[in-house]
C-alpha cells in the first residue's frame, strides 16, 4: 500500500493541501483511496477552477479608465457576484490610481499606481484582493526604452504570481539622447535577452537571461514605434508577448530560453500599429486580425511541435453581412447586446455619484433577463451567421 | 544565554553541573540513547515540553518506544541544527493561498536537512515529528513529500510512493474527464 499509508490521515491531508490544484487532480487518478481522500476532505476547491470568463477589460484610446465588458451570468460564483470594473477599493480611490489595466493573467489584473513612488497594483476584481509592488531599479544608461510589465499567474499551479518586465524601444521623437548608430543597427530581439522578473513569493526582482531560439526579426531601429504596450498571454508555463512589428516572444520561465515567433504569413507588418491581436482559448495561443475597411476577420492558432511553432489559419470570415443583418443600435445604458453589458464607467464617472449608484442598480435588475437571453442563444455572437 | 559576570568561581562550577541537567536523554525503540538540549526539545516539541513540565523525564533515558534510532537521531539532529540556525525573515507563502492557512516556507538548511534523507527515513521522521508534536518539523517534512508529488503524472506518483493502480482503464478516463482542465492532452 506504500509508505504513505502509514501516516495518520491528518498528516496525509497536511501533505496534500500543499499540492496545487493541478497536482491534486493527478492525485485523484492515483487510486480509489486517494480520490476518496481528496474529495472527502474537499482539498480541491473545484468550485474555483477551471476559471470562467466574467468580463473583459477594454482600453479605449480616448478614455483614461478601462471599461469592463462583463457577463454576470457566466461567473461561477453565481448571482450577486457582480464584478465591478471600478477599482475604487484600491488605496486612495479619489486619485486616478484605478485608471487603466496594463495587463491581466487568469483573473489577476495589473494597474500602475498614480504618483511618483512607482507603485503597481495587482488585483483580483472578483474577490477585491489587492497586492502591490514597486518597479525594479532602473538600469543604468537605459534612456530610450519603456519597461512594460506582464503578469504571470496560474492558480492551478501556484497561488503566487510573477511579473516580467520587458524593454520596449521608444520612438525617436520621445527621447532626446543622441542616436547611437551601433545600437540602432544591432539585431533585435537580442541573442541573449535580459529581463527583470518579480516574484510574489520572494517579493524580490531578479535579473534573468534568456537565450534566443530562432532568428532575429530586425534591428533596434525597426522596433521604434509610438504604439503603447501590446498584450501577452500565458499558456502552459510560457509567456507569449506580442512585440513591436508583430512578432511574438515565447518566454519559457522554467528554462533560460526564449523563442521568436514570426507573424502569420499574409499579415502586412506596419511599423506603427499592431496588425494582430494575441489571445488564448481551448487549443492554446491564437492571434486574430481585423481588417477594418472590409470587416474581414482572420484567426490563427499557434501549433507547437518541439522547437517549431507555426500559425495555422483557423477562420477567415467576412462580418459585413452579419453586421448588416443584426443592426447594432447605440443606446445608453448599453443593454441590448444579449447577456453582455458594458459598465460604461467613463460616462457615469464624470457625473454625480448618485447617478453612479443608479447605474449599478440598473445592472442588477437586468440580471434575470440577460440569463434568459443567453440561454436561447439568439443574441450570441457567431460568425457562422455571416 | 547570557553569562552573569561578577560571580565567583564556585558559581562557574555550579553552572557546569547545571549544564548537565540542561539536556534530556531520549531512548529509541531499539534502546539507543540520544541527548538533546532541554530548551530546544521544549520549544520544538509539544509532547517533550509536556513531559519536561510534568517531570516525567527519565535521567537514564526517556523511553520513546514508537521511534526507531535512525528517526530519533534525525529528530535530535534537527533540534540541534534549529538551535544553531539564525532565523531569517521566513517566507510566508503569498496571501492568495489555495487554503486558509499560509505555509511558512522551509529555510535553506531545513531543505538540505530533508533532501539528504532516504524515502524510508523521511517517512519515519514524519511519523516521529507527528508523534512528538513537532509542528515545525512536520511542516518541513510534509512540504518535502508534497514536493515529491508536484508536477508528476498519476503514473509517476504511483511509482514514487509504491502505490497500486486499482482503477480500470475506463474508470481512470472518467475521473480524468471530471477535471479535464487539469490535464494537458500530450
Amino acid at each position: 500500500m506504500g509508505p504513505l499509508a502509514r501516516l495518520p490521515d491528518d498528516v496525509f491531508a497536511d501533505i496534500l493541501r500543499r499540492v496545487p490544484p493541478r497536482g491534486l487532480a493527478a492525485c485523484r487518478c492515483v487510486s480509489e483511496a486517494w480520490r476518496a481522500f481528496v474529495d472527502g476532505r474537499r482539498l480541491l476547491r473545484a468550485n474555483l477552477l477551471p476559471l470562467s470568463v466574467g468580463g473583459i477589460f477594454i482600453n479605449f484610446n480616448n478614455y483614461y479608465i478601462s471599461e469592463l465588458f462583463s457577463c454576470p451570468a457566466s461567473t461561477t460564483a453565481g448571482a450577486g457576484s457582480m464584478i465591478s470594473g471600478k477599482h475604487d477599493y484600491l488605496p486612495d480611490p479619489e486619485s486616478l490610481s484605478w485608471k487603466q489595466v496594463r495587463d491581466h493573467c487568469n483573473g489577476l489584473v495589473l494597474i500602475r499606481g498614480y504618483g511618483a513612488d512607482d507603485i503597481w497594483y495587482v488585483l483580483n476584481p472578483a474577490t477585491r484582493w489587492v497586492d502591490s509592488f514597486h518597479s525594479p531599479p532602473p538600469a543604468m544608461g537605459k534612456m530610450d526604452t519603456y519597461e512594460d510589465m506582464y503578469l504571470v499567474y496560474d492558480p492551478a499551479v501556484s497561488p503566487d504570481y510573477d511579473v516580467v518586465s520587458v524593454s520596449r524601444h521608444m520612438h525617436r521623437s520621445d527621447y532626446s539622447c543622441d542616436i547611437d548608430n551601433d545600437i540602432e543597427q544591432s539585431e533585435w530581439p537580442p541573442s541573449v535577452c535580459i529581463l527583470q522578473v518579480f516574484s510574489s513569493r520572494t517579493r524580490q526582482w531578479e535579473e534573468r537571461s534568456f537565450a534566443r531560439e530562432g532568428r532575429a526579426i530586425g534591428t533596434v531601429a525597426d522596433m521604434r514605434d509610438w504604439h503603447k504596450q501590446r498584450n501577452a498571454v500565458y499558456w502552459r508555463g510560457a509567456l507569449y508577448i506580442h512585440c513591436q512589428t508583430d512578432f511574438v516572444m515565447r518566454i519559457s520561465l522554467e528554462s533560460d530560453k526564449y523563442h521568436v515567433i514570426e507573424p502569420p504569413t499574409g499579415i502586412e507588418v506596419l511599423n506603427f500599429f499592431p496588425q494582430i491581436y494575441l489571445g488564448k482559448s481551448a487549443k492554446g495561443v491564437y492571434c486574430a486580425s481585423i481588417n477594418n475597411g472590409r470587416w474581414k476577420v482572420r484567426v490563427w492558432n499557434l501549433v507547437e511541435s518541439g522547437a517549431t511553432m507555426e500559425w495555422v489559419l483557423k477562420h477567415d470570415k467576412d462580418l459585413l453581412k452579419w453586421l448588416l443583418k443584426n443592426k447594432l443600435q447605440y443606446s445608453r445604458p448599453f443593454k441590448n447586446y444579449g447577456p453582455w453589458t458594458l459598465q460604461d464607467i467613463n460616462y457615469y464617472d464624470y457625473d454625480e455619484s448618485d447617478e453612479d449608484d443608479n447605474m449599478e442598480a440598473l445592472v442588477d435588475e437586468e440580471l434575470e433577463w440577460r440569463s434568459q437571453a443567453s440561454s436561447d442563444g439568439k443574441s450570441a455572437w457567431s460568425t457562422d451567421d455571416a | 544565554m547570557e553569562v552573569d559576570k561578577g560571580k565567583g568561581e564556585a558559581e562557574e562550577t555550579r553552572k557546569v553541573a547545571e549544564a548537565d541537567r540542561d539536556t534530556v536523554t531520549l531512548k529509541s525503540s531499539d534502546g539507543k540513547l540520544f541527548e538533546v538540549s532541554k530548551e530546544a526539545a521544549a520549544r520544538l516539541s509539544t509532547v517533550l515540553a509536556g513531559m519536561i513540565a510534568g517531570g516525567s523525564i527519565d535521567d537514564n533515558g526517556t523511553d520513546l518506544k514508537q521511534i526507531g534510532s535512525e528517526a530519533l537521531e534525525n529528530v535530535v539532529d534537527y533540534c540541534n541544527k534549529h538551535a544553531n540556525s539564525i532565523p531569517s525573515a521566513a517566507l510566508i507563502s503569498s496571501s492568495i493561498s489555495f487554503n486558509t492557512a499560509p505555509f511558512k516556507e522551509p529555510e535553506e538548511w531545513e531543505r538540505k536537512f530533508v533532501d539528504r534523507l532516504s524515502h524510508d527515513a523521511l517517512f519515519d521522521l514524519v511519523e516521529a515529528a507527528n508523534f512528538l508534536g513537532m509542528e515545525r518539523l512536520l511542516d518541513v517534512t510534509c512540504h518535502k513529500i508534497s514536493e515529491m508529488m508536484k508536477g508528476k503524472s498519476p503514473d509517476q506518483i504511483r511509482e514514487v510512493f509504491n502505490i497500486k493502480n486499482d482503477y480500470t482503464k475506463e474508470e481512470l478516463e472518467e475521473i480524468r474527464q471530471e477535471l479535464a482542465w487539469a490535464f494537458y492532452d500530450d
